[in-house]
């Protein structure tokens, strides 16, 4: 899996091409519009990062001429301007994603993640399973071992997306943008008393915890 | 500089005004002189007709006592007296022949022998003889006489036209008066009437170059226009230097609230540095750091929100909003931590109330309202949401039963980072209901807070339905 950064900001670039690195990628970084474009019209990449504020070209630009190039490459567009009219217009310019500045890391890898497995088309299963926690998506019946586990709708929302993100840090933001839906942050702890609950459901009886807080960050599941 | 000035001054609107003052004076008075010329001048020459016709009619009576010696002696008599001075006296047999003559004492040399060709006396009794120039005319009267000779007796216009001259001179005299009369009162009021407008540039100026908004324009209660005008600027001046003091304000508090975290941060991180400690513990700091520049983000992002809202510099979403099924989201997000403080969340509203609004802002306002109900209300109490629809909007009421809000913080709510004591403790930034009414004043809205007894608080928002239009 190879990633083209294109961002100009010295420290930015590096975090996020060491950071991908370390995740497994292999990464190529640009720091101005023109030269991003060039490597990005090669057509060896299986996502981009695109920032929006560039030298030579700016970013909607630039994905504006790869779309018109019919290049469908996904990208996630990186901005400083988080208002919604500013999402909506990186979105139509032809963004798959948009992340605001300043992010958290785990969270742009587990979109990158999302984004490329879209893209791939992998067929959509009918069950997870992550250690000895399995679900029936169509049935939506959730056995831990061999025993039931009866979840509420947001709960059973909650777990869904934590497995289908197994080992990814997954952020507050991205849980309320999934289970509630929401592009806001709502300023509260829902998102901590849901987790919480999930978790007194899925981890207790003394079983290894599943359910992972990563301070500052967020939340990930992983087989113990 | 004196040049400057009359420059300036030529410019300047009190000048044109008192030029349109002169201009409109000159001209009535013209127009009034020129009628009264008019008048004065035919009643003149009515006076002298009746003159002529007089004389006519005595020159007559003469000659019927004593034939034509008695016409000239009377002429020569009344010549010397100077009676006969303005007049002519013509004698002329049937034929229109000149018999005797008399011309007027002025030096006017009229060619009287053009008086021998008109016949037709008896059809035409009045002639009117001009002078070879042009200049003057004599009027003349006949009447043909018992033994068919004809008699005529004329008048030339020096007479009322001395008096006509008279009067011109008169009327110059007093309209030059009047003009410099009226140019130095007209600049007067002109300047008199601008001194608010002069008023206002003199306080305007300093503000604008030195950025001073203290200073204001002295009110003049007359009770005119310019009055109403110094007060409507005053208000003005007085709400912006109240909008620069709130920003002002909040600025000093965004950067105190900001300092705050900022300093842990930095406390974290350094302390961090400083000592040998085993590897989770620099995992720890990190940690830290990580949730304290979350909060400084969440922090600025608040203030972002609400200063946007504010300005109105994002544009509002508007659709029509299920009032009932917004309610019910607020509700459903805050479910589990209801539930978790054993706090009963009720919803009433009818099915179908529809509003215009912007889904996700109102939305980040019930949340804000929502999270606050549940904050400061103790296990086993209640919040209800609910809703009515009246003519004019809607009002949306969140009640709680937990602790209120203290007599002295209730105005001050609204206030940016303003955090009562009771709260401190909690979890917050002091932003939620800053942002909150924000948002219901950019729908055209109304909230309140009121106090319930025996406890708890009671949120009311009103929303217009017209707020389509509004905006």
């Amino acid at each position: 899996m190879r990633i083209l950064i294109v961002e100009d900001d010295q420290k930015i670039g590096s975090f996020v091409l060491k950071g991908l690195k370390e995740a497994g990628f292999a990464v190529d970084r640009s720091a101005d519009g023109e030269d991003g474009l060039r490597l990005a019209l090669t057509g060896t990449y299986d996502a981009a990062v695109i920032d929006l504020m560039l030298p030579t070209r700016d970013g909607l630009s630039l994905i504006g001429e790869l779309r018109s190039r019919k290049m469908k490459i996904p990208v996630i567009i990186l901005s400083a301007k988080r208002s919604v009219d500013e999402r909506v217009k990186g979105l139509q310019a032809g963004g798959d994603d948009y992340l605001t500045k300043p992010f958290s890391f785990s969270e742009l890898l587990a979109r990158i993640q999302a984004l490329i497995r879209r893209a791939s088309g992998v067929v959509e299963p009918s069950s997870l399973t992550v250690g000895n926690l399995s679900v029936d998506l169509l049935r939506r019946e959730i056995f831990r071992g061999t025993k039931k586990i009866d979840l509420q709708p947001r709960e059973f929302a909650l777990l869904e997306y934590l497995m289908r993100n197994t080992g990814t840090v997954v952020s507050k933001t991205m849980i309320l943008e999934h289970v509630w839906d929401y592009s806001f942050d709502p300023q509260t702890n829902v998102v901590d008393v849901l987790v919480c609950r999930l978790r007194n459901k899925i981890d207790k009886d003394g079983a290894d915890k599943m359910i992972q807080t990563i301070r500052g960050v967020g939340y990930v599941l992983r087989v113990p | 500089m004196s040049l400057e000035f009359l420059k300036r001054f030529r410019r300047s609107f009190s000048f044109r005004l008192s030029i349109y003052f002169v201009t409109g004076f000159l001209l009535s008075s013209m127009i009034l002189f020129g009628f009264a010329y008019f008048l004065v001048s035919s009643s003149l020459q009515k006076n002298d007709k009746t003159a002529i016709q007089l004389k006519l009619k005595e020159y007559a009576d003469e000659y019927q006592n004593n034939a034509i010696p008695g016409v000239k002696t009377k002429a020569e008599s009344e010549t010397s007296s100077g009676v006969l001075r303005p007049f002519m006296v013509r004698l002329a047999s049937p034929h229109n022949q000149t018999i005797f003559m008399k011309p007027p004492a002025e030096g006017v040399n009229y060619d009287f022998k053009r008086l021998e060709q008109g016949t037709d006396v008896d059809s035409n009794p009045w002639i009117h003889l001009q002078s070879p120039d042009e200049d003057d005319a004599l009027d003349i009267a006949s009447v043909r006489l018992p033994d068919h000779n004809i008699l005529q007796i004329g008048k030339g216009p020096e007479d009322r036209e001395d008096v006509l001259d008279q009067f011109q001179n008169t009327f110059l005299t007093v309209i030059f008066g009047m003009v410099i009369l009226s140019v130095v009162v007209g600049t007067f009021l002109a300047r008199q009437a601008l001194r608010p407008v002069r008023g206002l540039i003199s306080v305007l100026g300093p503000i604008i170059d030195t950025g001073k908004i203290k200073a204001r324009i002295p009110v003049r209660p007359t009770g005119d226009e310019f009055e109403e005008l110094t007060v409507r600027f005053n208000q003005a001046l007085e709400k912006i230097e109240a909008l620069m003091e709130g920003m002002r304000a909040s600025l000093d508090n965004a950067a105190h609230d900001l300092r705050t975290p900022m300093t842990r941060l930095r406390g974290v991180a350094e302390m961090a540095l400083k000592s040998e400690v085993p590897p989770e513990r620099y995992r720890e700091a990190l940690s830290d750091c990580l949730e304290e520049s979350d909060q400084v983000l969440q922090m600025l992002n608040m203030l972002m929100d609400i200063s946007e809202v504010e300005a109105g510099s994002v544009r509002l979403d508007l659709r029509e909003i299920n009032v009932s099924a917004l309610l019910n989201d607020v509700c459903e997000l805050y479910n589990c931590i209801a539930e978790e403080k054993n706090i009963a969340v009720q919803v009433i509203c009818p099915t179908d109330t529809v509003v215009p609004g912007d889904r996700n802002r109102l939305l980040q306002a019930m949340a804000n309202l929502m999270d606050n109900a549940i904050k400061y209300t103790p296990a086993g109490g209640t919040v209800e949401l609910s809703a009515n629809e009246f003519d004019e909007g809607i009002v949306i009421e969140v009640k709680d039963s937990g602790i209120g809000i203290a007599a002295e913080d209730l105005p001050r709510i609204w206030d940016r980072l303003y955090r009562g004591d009771k709260s401190r403790t909690q979890r917050g930034l002091g932003l939620g209901l800053s942002l909150v009414k924000a948002v219901v004043q950019a729908h055209r809205g109304n909230i309140k807070a009121f106090n319930e007894s025996p406890h708890g608080c009671r949120f009311l928002i009103s929303l217009p339905v017209g707020v389509r239009t509004l905006s």
